[in-house]
This record gives structure tokens, sequence and C-alpha cells, in this order.
């Protein structure tokens, strides 16, 4: 138990979701990047308890030591603050003035209202909690129309006559295994079982309000990125897709990703193909994938590096950049440092799209991270004419960029 | 938060018999931070570890009933059933006595249905309608009547989920303290050497055994409360 843990329980009290909080008390995560917060008590670094990849340790952070902050002596020490003068012990709960029973209700009245105790001293109305509760049985029962309410669509995925056999015969009841999500990236399986279809559905739809889980998108409404997951026996893949795809997957899957506002993906069912199993693994599938800009801040590094590796690794082209600023890095640099006439002069070799790309690409991420006064605006400026004599540019290295100017 | 003062001596705590634990087979490794040695078989608590949870709990307690909130005091054991009962009303908090009726929190809306009744009962009984039935219909309305006060006595003035959960016995109030967890309220709890530390928000490592050793806790937490609730209304 982390010995701060009061301080962090009452300045997030009004929260009240505490259970993540509280079960990593001595997790850190990535120690570069949390060691100036190290003096926040250890339960406010809230951390899902899903996420598995281990931070990148450089050699300089081997010998840092997790419990800079933390003393493990500290608990055993007791040192109260000091006795305000004039300090009577109050007497224990049973001796002390004995109440009588009018006394105490209606201190508890004051406290609380009548609520249940059906009686007031104070003269409230003893049957204030009724309407606060609806009928559920009775005379004002039926007037219940539930539309959308909190903006929630539901989706029935799947409903089955299930069965028990007992000695009397066959008991029939209604499984319904029901998918609700608003369109903005909230989605949430649930399933009910009741002897009606109707209430087998409402059912199912309370318990899929209870497990929401949010989806990363980007913004052409997508995944960030591949993956798999598996629940039971069943395993689904999901794959990001260009806009104008929209959702190409089978069954519960599919339900699954329009109702949480996905347009473009693609996803296989590849093991067993039971629809509520299936509906849980995109859910966990969906549950492992991170944002960009997450991994980023994890792990320390800016976002132009995470999608260099990619595209290194990938071999595809990574649009950070719009795409649009093709430029010839060299014949740039000479033209804006004054030289111009050894601009022209600049090498305009031939290559085919690809390969080069990358280059180009590293070289105006080089220039933007060394380079701070380089004329980037007049660059942007100048693009659609340069466009015109688009030049790629083979490996130049970048001691020759700055060994012209 | 501010820490204050709360009167906890150890020398008290020594003579209430807090220190003492369950027998030595019976413990769970997981208290090994809190247990200072091991005497004719019998583990006993460090009690400087005892002082400052129970400090902590003190200042949790005593801030959280400045801003109003409610308490649900639980505690089964026949034992320390009077005492919680007594600290309960000397804290005007909400308190579980008899047993835990299982998904009291978690299954709310039934619990409160049948708060109403035990509303609706006590009204029938103080207009005096019950005399009025016959004599079997009587006795079967007032045995109801003394079930649902056994239960529900304590929370009848309870009108939504509490904010804090004391919790008198881990390992005997087990289904409490899941319960709480899945809704994610808040618990503090008094831990024995068989109990799980992990469990409650802030464990006391105490003796659930012995009534004076529960008293002088609940002494103290009532002790907040009352302090915070005098706080708060004069922040009114």
């Amino acid at each position: 138990m982390a010995a701060a843990s009061a301080t962090s329980l009452s300045a997030t009290f009004s929260s009240l979701s505490l259970n993540s909080l509280r079960r990593k008390p001595y997790l850190f995560s990535s120690h570069r990047l949390h060691s100036p917060t190290a003096k926040i008590p250890f339960s406010l670094l809230s951390k899902p308890p899903h996420k598995l990849s281990p931070p990148k340790v450089n050699p300089s952070d081997l010998e840092t030591t997790f419990f800079d902050s933390f003393d493990p002596e500290e608990i055993s020490t007791f040192s109260p603050p000091e006795a305000p003068e004039g300090f009577i012990a109050p007497p224990s709960f049973d001796e002390g003035p004995f109440e009588s029973e009018d006394d105490i209700a209606r201190a508890y009245e004051e406290l609380y209202g009548p609520a249940y105790s059906g009686e007031t001293f104070l003269g409230n109305d003893v049957y204030v909690m009724d309407s606060k509760v609806k009928k559920t049985t009775g005379f004002g029962s039926k007037n219940k129309k539930e539309k959308v309410r909190d903006g929630f669509e539901e989706r029935v995925v799947q409903v089955r006559r299930v069965t028990k056999v007992v000695k009397g015969g066959k008991q029939l009841h209604f499984r319904a295994v029901v998918v609700v999500g608003d369109k903005q990236g909230n989605v949430g399986v649930g399933v009910g079982k009741a002897k009606e279809v109707v209430a087998a559905v409402q059912k199912s739809a309370v318990n899929a309000r209870r497990n929401i889980v949010a989806v990363p998108m980007t913004k052409y409404k997508t995944f960030p990125h591949r993956s798999e997951a598996d629940y039971g026996a069943a395993r689904v893949m999901l794959r990001p897709a260009s806009p104008g795809t929209g959702v190409i997957a089978g069954g519960a899957v599919r339900i699954v990703l329009e109702l949480a506002g996905v347009e473009n993906a693609l996803g296989k069912q590849l093991g067993s193909n039971n629809a509520l199993n299936n509906a849980r693994a995109t859910v966990v599938a969906v549950q492992k994938m991170r944002q960009f800009s997450e991994v980023a801040q994890e792990r320390g590094i800016p976002m132009e590096e995470l999608s260099r590796n990619l595209g290194n690794e990938m071999g595809k082209k990574i649009e950070l950049i719009p795409s649009s600023i093709k430029v010839n890095v060299k014949r740039f640099f000479l033209k804006y440092s004054g030289r111009a006439e050894k601009a022209d002069k600049a090498g305009t070799v031939a290559n085919d799209g690809k390969t080069s790309m990358t280059y180009l690409k590293l070289e105006w991420i080089l220039l933007q991270l060394t380079c701070p006064s380089f004329p980037f605006d007049l660059i942007k400026k100048e693009r659609t004419p340069m466009l015109d004599e688009l030049q790629e540019v083979d490996s130049i290295s970048f001691r020759d960029v700055c060994a012209a100017k | 938060m501010t820490r204050r003062y709360w009167n906890i001596n150890l020398e008290e705590m020594l003579e209430a018999g807090v220190h003492f634990g369950h027998g030595t087979r019976k413990w769970n490794p997981k208290m090994a931070p809190y247990i200072s040695a091991k005497r004719k078989g019998i583990h006993i608590t460090n009690l400087t570890r005892t002082a400052r949870f129970l400090s902590e709990a003190c200042d949790l307690v005593f801030d959280s009933a400045s801003r109003g909130k409610q308490f649900l005091i639980v505690g089964t054991k026949n034992k320390a059933a009077d005492s919680v009962a007594w600290a309960a009303i000397k804290a005007r908090c909400h308190c579980v006595n008899k047993k835990w009726l299982g998904g009291m929190l978690t299954n709310w809306s039934t619990t409160e249905t049948r708060l109403h009744k035990f509303r609706d009962l006590r009204m029938e009984q103080k207009t005096g309608r019950l005399n009025r039935l016959p004599k079997r219909d009587a006795a079967v309305v007032k045995r109801q009547l003394s079930r649902l006060q056994t239960y529900l006595g304590g929370i009848k003035y309870m009108t939504g989920l509490p904010d804090i959960v004391i919790i008198v016995d881990q390992h005997e109030e087990y289904t409490a303290l899941r319960e709480c967890i899945t809704l994610g309220i808040p618990t503090i709890c008094l831990i024995d050497t068989n109990c799980d530390p992990d469990l409650a928000d802030i464990s006391i490592p105490a003796n659930d055994d012995a009534i004076s050793s529960i008293r002088l806790i609940l002494n103290k937490l009532v002790f907040a409360i009352c302090e915070g609730r005098s706080s708060y209304i004069r922040n009114l």
C-alpha cells in the first residue's frame, strides 16, 4: 500500500473510480519521462493495466533507482503532529450521554431526510423517496418509452433460444447479444437472458452500457494500425483502410465497428464464428491499439522518429508532411543561401518516386531539427512553382548541404 | 490534506490488544511487512505502522466528512455487532450489523424496493392498521417487519450508494468488500494477519478478534467523522 494513498484518495475523491489507480502503486512507466513527476504519489500515475510494451532504456538510465522518493522505513516511523493544548479525549461512543431514540432519529433526519424511516420528526414528507423511484409494476409503470436515451444506439447481434432441461420438461429462455454504441468511438457488447425476447434485449442493453470501451480512431475514421485478438476460440484480425473503403467485415465484427463510428476498416474472423465471442474479440483487439501520439509520449521520442522507423520497416510512405512538399533540398538551400547560380547546377537525377521520397523526408526532417533558421515559410509559399521543376535528389550527404552555405 | 492530531498513542493500543494477530499457521504472506514478531505461536503486528495507517484513515475520513459524504460501517461478527451499532449512532452514519445481504450495494435497486416496503410497513404500524387485520396476517406482517428491521435497520436513512465504507473484519465481510471494489467505492478495512492488504484502499493492520481493539479503532474513526461533520456544518 502506498504511504501517500490517503492524500491521493481525497485528491481524487470526486471521481470515485479508484480501482484502476489503486492497482499500480509501484509501477513506473518510462522512467525517463516520469522522473520529474516522481514526487507525485504513485497511485496518481494512472496507466491502463494492459499496456505491455516496455520502455526503451538507454544506458544512462540503468543506474537510476526506482524508489528515489519512496523510503520504505517511512511507514515504520510514526510522527504524529503535536497535540493542541487543552485537548480532551472525547468519550468513547458507548459511554457519554445516552440519547433517547427520538433525539437520534431527529439527528439522522436532519442529516439525511426521512428517507425510509416511516416517521418524521421534522415535518418532512415521509413519501419523499417515491417520486425519485419509477414504478416498475402497478398503474403508472407502462409509460416508459425508451428512445435513444443517452445517445447510444443499440443493435441486436443475435437472439437465440436456449433451453434448460429439468425434471418437468424443457425451460426455454432467450439469450440476446446486443452491441451498443454512439458513432463517436464508444462501443459496448452485452448479453442478457430472459423468458421474453424484448426483456432479454433490454437486459443485454443494460449490460452493454456497463462495459463500454473507447476505440482509438484517426482523422479518417479508421484504426491507427493492424491488430489481432482472440476471445475464447474466436480470433479476429482488424486492419485499417484508406478512406472510401467502408467497413468490410462479417457479422458481429461489422456491427461492432459500425456502431463505433469506424468508417473504413477491414476485419476477418479467423477462428470460430460464434457471434458473441467474435464481438468480444473485436473489443479486445480494439483495446490493444494505441494512437501514435500515445506511443511517442510513452517512449519519450518525437512522433517523426516513430514514423521514420515505421517507414523504414514497412517500406511505405507515411504521410507526416503533406506530400505536395516535394522539395529539392539542395536546390532550395543553395537558392536561399544566396548562391543562385550553383542552384541551377544542382544534380537532377531521375529516380522513381518511391525510394527518394524517404530520402527527401529525411532531409526535410533533419533540416527542421537542426537548422531552425531555415526559411521554411518561404519554401512553402514557393511551393507551387517548384513543383513544376520537380527534381528528385539522390543521396546528398547533409554535410554537403551545410558546406554549401 | 492536512494531517491533524488524532490522539493515537501506542500505549493505549497495547492495552487494548491491537497488536495481537492470529495464529502463525493462518497468516497471509502479503502481511509480512506489517508483522513485527512472532510470540507463542501468534503474530504480532507492528504498531507504528498501524498508528500511521490509522491516522491516515482518520485524515481521509475527516476530509470527506467535511465535504458531506456518506459513510457506511459494516461489522457482522457477533462480538462486534453492538460496538458497530453504537459507533454508527454516535457518528450518525449508516451501519450493517447483522448479516450483509449479498448484492446490497451492487443490486441497489432491489435493496431500495425492500426499503420502500420497510417504510410502508412502518407507516402501517404507526397508523395502527395492523390491529384491524386478522391475527394471523398481523403476525405475518410483524414478522416481516422485524426481519426488515434487523437487516435493514441501519441503512434506512440511506438514499443512494455510500461514499466511504468502513469494514471491521475483512475475512468475514469478504462479499461486502468485493461489492465495494466492483462499484469503485473507497474502503477502509481492519486487517488481521490472515487478510489481504491489497484489496482495501486503506487497510489498518489490527486485531479484529478483541472487542477492545475494535472499539478503540472505531472510536478514533468516529471522532474523526464527528469533527468533519461539525466543520461541514460550520462552513455551510
